[in-house]
């Protein structure tokens, strides 16, 4: 029998679509033998996807480079629907495999400000992010400023090692955070927000990790942008700090 | 009436006559006696070269075939160069053709560790080697190489749609690119108020960046083919390095043998591209109590792909020279081998691991002795013994695969060249049924040995077989016998030949003897088997053997079956029978009356009419009739009607042993003169009145001779035998010391007119030159009455002509 020496985290998984989900659950699997206690679901369906559709000539490209015919909005609500049960089951199977607690809900509005809400009472964030490879990616840690955010690091670090990845930590500023074991993996400066999303833009990343009440990205809008230019699962600790942005909630209870 | 002398009765073998105390002071003699033409033949068999020259050992039982076989083969085979060894590996190409390796003699075994070594250490090395940093380095680069240049692609189309205003939206399907007003995508409703220039541009970027978008993502499964072939190149070279080296450790001399540098070769170019099998095992490794160092991989079963399946392996140690092996269970699997099967979820499955060998392959090089009656006996085995024959080669095939019991996978092995020489031991009447119904055995079995059953009783041949005696208690662990314990089992020896000028090889009998009077001697403290301990052990058996004989002797006593052994009776003989139950022969009495008169020239044989008697006996009947007509009143018609019986015989009888006496019967009864019922008669007779030599007469004499004593010794009694039966004469001692007495007789006659003579104390009578026989004898007494008959018989057909005629005369 082995004790577990740090308190579990409790999870929270968040995205739009089940191909989202899917790449961040299989990240969740990793954490969920030492680091996660209770694990949760949110499935995100956004407002901007139903609106944004029927343009003219507009299609969808699917993941293998085909483009296909935009569905219709009932089609649209069938596929969301499809998904909603698929990221439910597949959590569920998740939570019992590791035998965590779960729960799922599904909720309207928008993808990062509805999750920053929800996370509240949840120590991480993980936020989907279908895979555009398959080829294994680096783990990249974005530090504060100064005084680095232990916690994150310490994450990172861990999942490092579980996924046999590269540790790339990414800061901005002229000061080198000091980081506790990642001190012999790769670290990068930069002068500007913008440099060091250009830089996780040409990165090849398994997962990107950072904290939001440590900085130096605290805002939904940058969050919104680091997910944008990762194209890969964000595990994002103390997200409740943004700001709340809920259309409508449905609560579906745990399975008995 | 001419009494054979007594020393005609039994041959005795002076111990005198031996050069010898005991079989102690003889040197030792395990050559077979008088076999000559057979060792011959088995001696061609095993020294020529040339295909086809097997052989069929024939010869009764018991006669020291099978040893005497063995001992020469093994002569011959330790003169000649140890085959080579045989094993099957797999075919990494066609796994249902395994193939067959041709190795130098005692090299299997070596081979085989060797390569469960070779796995043992890969399934440490290769894990070990995948484990490294090295290895994780390499791979993570070329994920790392291909991902960046992914992630490089979806860059540059990210930034090209940011700087035209185009977001990048993820939905259930897949992307959708919408354009960006403020900061945020426009809506459908928004996009409707935009002006038809607006509209146009958006609608151009979305449709060109859609195409762009779709082309890199396009990209990803060209990228993940070119991953997967450097992923699986950098396995092979590691792996390569890995198994190279192990192989280069294997022995020098292994690698110098051609077809295992060639095995090991194509072995080491299937680990290479299987690496992942050893990844795999190791990955499934227990956490038993033994340390992971010391893991047997090769017994894995996902490593029977590399074991070597050793058919048969010579070891230079134990043997040297070619191999002589027997088969005692001749089946079709035991012969060419087997393909075994196991269950795996439900089916039957195989491989070239299970593969075994059978008696051709541990006898290929050198000779294969088996059973004759038992090869054909088995299903399947005869018709594969001669087809691998014929290729020289060993197919092997499985019975429920020839029957088509099953239907599961199969292998086609590699035939092994076959060259060795087979012996089959059989009898005389199973290798005339091969000759006659199989074409095939004569071309393939070329040669015979046909071993001899008796052997001259010579002075040199008693000597031998004396030796013979004395090897064998030897090699056994018996005591010695001394001389007159010898000659005792000489004399035994020729009563088993039958024939007082033979003695019998049916060495097996005589062990028997050998050995109960070996336990015998035990019983009393000696150091020696004496003749009172053969003779004990001849009488033992005799007496296990006789109680059916006991019982029908006390029947005859009780007069529940009717024999006389005193006083004269008309048309009333006793007849003698042998009876056979195994091994043991007992003769017994047989009363046999004739009764005849007048009739149409017919003789009924009684037994033959209600099919109790064989055709041997029905043809002594019609020869003794011919006798008859031919001898008697030529001038008439022939106007007998006489009937011949074996009295209170219920189970059948043949042979035309009785012959003679159901004739001597007859003549009785035509001549009205009474038989002497204290004789008793054996022998067949011709047309021409010559008492033929018949079997058993021993058993015959000792019949009569039981029945007499047990009614009383008169010193009136005996039994006539044919003349040409003195030589087969072995009688036992209490007939000859009866005979010595006075007390019983054995007469030979030579033909039906002595017989007849002695039985009725009457001449028999020659005819005179005027074709007559003498008045008052036994022939002119037959003639008469005979003619009597056709006299009568005309008298009755007169009356019959006249009627017809319509006048008397």
């Amino acid at each position: 029998m082995t004790a577990r020496t740090e308190p579990q985290k409790r999870l929270l998984i968040g995205a739009s679509c089940f191909a989202d989900a899917q790449a961040a659950l299989r990240l969740a699997e990793q954490l969920t033998e030492t680091l996660v206690g209770d694990l949760g679901g949110m499935l995100i369906e956004e407002t901007i996807v139903t609106e944004a559709f029927d343009l003219p000539g507009q299609r969808v490209v699917t993941s293998g480079g085909t483009l296909v015919v935009v569905p219709s909005c009932q089609q649209i609500r069938s596929l969301i629907e499809s998904d909603a049960k698929a990221f439910r089951n597949a959590l569920v199977g998740l939570a019992r495999t590791t035998a965590r607690k779960w729960s799922f809900e599904r909720r309207h509005g928008e993808l990062i400000s509805g999750l920053c809400e929800a996370a509240t009472g949840w120590d991480i964030l993980l936020l989907g992010h279908r895979e555009i490879h398959r080829q294994a990616g680096k783990l990249v840690l974005i530090t504060p400023p100064g005084a680095a955010a232990q916690s994150a690091a310490g994450l990172a670090l861990d999942l490092a090692k579980r996924l046999r990845a590269d540790l790339v930590a990414l800061s901005i500023g002229p000061e080198i955070p000091e980081l506790n074991d990642v001190q012999s993996q790769q670290r990068e400066r930069f002068a500007s927000e913008a440099d060091l999303l250009a830089f996780i833009n040409r990165t090849n990343a398994s997962a990107v990790v950072l904290d939001l009440s440590a900085g130096p990205f605290h805002t939904h809008d940058q969050l919104r942008h680091v997910l944008a230019v990762a194209r890969c699962p964000v595990l994002v600790l103390g997200a409740a700090q943004g700001e709340a942005s809920i259309a409508h909630s449905t609560q579906i209870s745990a399975a008995p | 009436m001419d009494a054979l002398p007594t020393d005609k009765l039994r041959q005795r073998c002076d111990p005198a006559s031996l050069p010898f105390a005991s079989t102690k002071d003889l040197a030792e003699h395990s050559e077979l006696i008088g076999q000559a033409r057979a060792l011959d033949a088995i001696c061609l068999s095993s020294k020529i070269t040339h295909r086809d020259f097997n052989l069929f050992v024939l010869g009764p039982t018991g006669t020291g075939r099978h040893t005497a076989v063995l001992k020469l083969l093994s002569d011959q085979a330790a003169t000649r160069e140890l085959p080579p060894d045989w094993a099957y590996v797999n075919n990494f190409e066609a796994a249902h053709k395994p193939k067959a390796l041709r190795l130098p003699p005692g090299t299997a075994l070596t081979v085989k560790h060797t390569m469960q070594n070779l796995i043992d250490d890969l399934g440490s090395d290769i894990p070990a080697l995948f484990e490294s940093e090295e290895y994780q380095t390499q791979r993570r680069a070329i994920e790392q190489e291909l991902g960046e240049a992914q992630a490089a692609a979806m860059a540059a189309f990210a930034d090209r749609a940011k700087a035209e205003d185009i977001a990048l939206l993820r939905t259930p399907m897949g992307f959708l690119l919408t354009a960006i007003r403020d900061g945020k995508p426009v809506k459908a409703e928004d996009y409707q108020k935009l002006s038809e220039d607006e509209q146009a541009q958006i609608d151009e970027k979305i449709a060109r960046l859609q195409e762009d978008l779709a082309a890199v993502l396009g990209q990803e499964p060209k990228l993940e083919k070119e991953h997967r072939k450097r992923v699986e190149r950098l396995n092979a070279a590691m792996a390569e390095r890995a198994v190279s080296a192990r192989v280069a450790e294997v022995e020098a001399d292994l690698q110098a043998i051609e077809v295992v540098a060639e095995y090991l070769e194509t072995v080491r170019e299937d680990i290479i591209s299987n690496a992942e099998l050893f990844l795999q095992a190791a990955a499934e490794q227990s956490d038993g109590p033994f340390p992971q160092a010391i893991r047997k991989y090769h017994r894995e079963p996902e490593f029977e792909r590399y074991v070597v399946n050793v058919m048969v392996s010579q070891d230079r140690e134990a043997r040297a020279g070619a191999p002589v092996e027997t088969e005692d269970l001749p089946t079709l699997d035991r012969v060419t081998g087997r393909i075994e099967h196991v269950s795996h979820m439900g089916s039957l499955m195989t491989n070239f691991s299970m593969i075994r060998p059978g008696a051709l392959h541990r006898a290929n090089g050198g000779y294969l002795v088996m059973d004759a009656r038992r090869v054909l006996s088995e299903p399947y085995a005869w018709d594969a013994l001669k087809r691998c024959l014929k290729n020289q080669a060993i197919t092997i095939t499985s019975m429920a695969e020839r029957l088509s019991l099953i239907s599961t996978t199969s292998l086609e092995p590699d035939p092994i060249p076959l060259d060795l020489r087979v012996v089959l031991v059989g009898d005389s009447r199973l290798y005339a049924l091969l000759v006659l119904l199989d074409p095939e055995f004569s071309e393939l079995f070329k040669l015979q040995a046909d071993f001899e059953d008796v052997v001259d009783r010579t002075e040199d041949n008693l000597v031998l077989f004396a030796r013979l005696v004395g090897s064998f208690a030897l090699r056994e662990g018996l005591r010695p016998m001394t001389a007159a314990g010898v000659a005792r089992l000489l004399d035994e020896a020729t009563r088993l030949a039958d024939d007082s000028q033979k003695l019998s090889l049916r060495l097996g009998a005589l062990s028997d003897f050998i050995c109960e009077a070996d336990h015998y001697a035990t019983g009393r403290g000696s150091e020696f088997i004496d003749d009172g301990d053969i003779d004990r052990a001849v009488v033992e058996k005799d007496r296990r053997a006789s109680r059916i004989k006991d019982r029908m002797q006390e029947a005859i006593t009780r007069k529940t079956v009717l024999i006389d052994t005193d006083g004269a009776k008309t048309g009333q003989i006793n007849g003698l029978a042998v009876i056979g139950l195994g091994d043991y022969r007992f003769g017994r009495p047989s009363r046999i009356t004739a009764r005849v008169r007048m009739g149409a020239g017919k003789l009924v044989d009684i037994e033959r009419e209600v099919e109790l008697g064989g055709p041997l006996h029905s043809k002594g009947v019609m020869i003794l009739a011919g006798y008859l007509t031919s001898t008697y009143a030529l001038d008439v018609p022939f106007s007998l009607h006489a009937s011949l019986v074996f009295e209170q015989s219920y189970g059948g009888i043949d042979g035309d042993s009785a012959s003679s006496a159901e004739l001597y019967a007859l003549l009785s009864a035509l001549s009205g003169l009474p038989i002497r019922q204290g004789l008793a008669v054996t022998g067949s007779v011709n047309q021409t009145g010559e008492v033929q030599a018949i079997g058993g007469v021993n058993e015959k004499i000792e019949g009569f001779f039981e029945t007499c004593v047990a009614r009383g010794l008169t010193g009136d009694q005996g039994v006539l035998i044919p003349k040409s039966n003195i030589e087969h004469l072995m009688l036992r001692s209490n007939v000859v010391e009866a005979a010595e007495a006075g007390k019983f007789r054995v007469i030979p006659v030579e033909t039906i007119d002595q017989g007849i003579a002695i039985l009725t104390g009457t001449e028999a009578g020659i005819r005179d030159k005027d074709g007559c026989f003498p008045e008052g004898s036994v022939n002119a007494l037959v003639e008469d009455r005979l003619r009597g008959f056709a006299e009568t018989r005309k008298a009755f057909a007169r009356p019959a002509k006249s009627d017809e005629d319509g006048t008397d005369k």
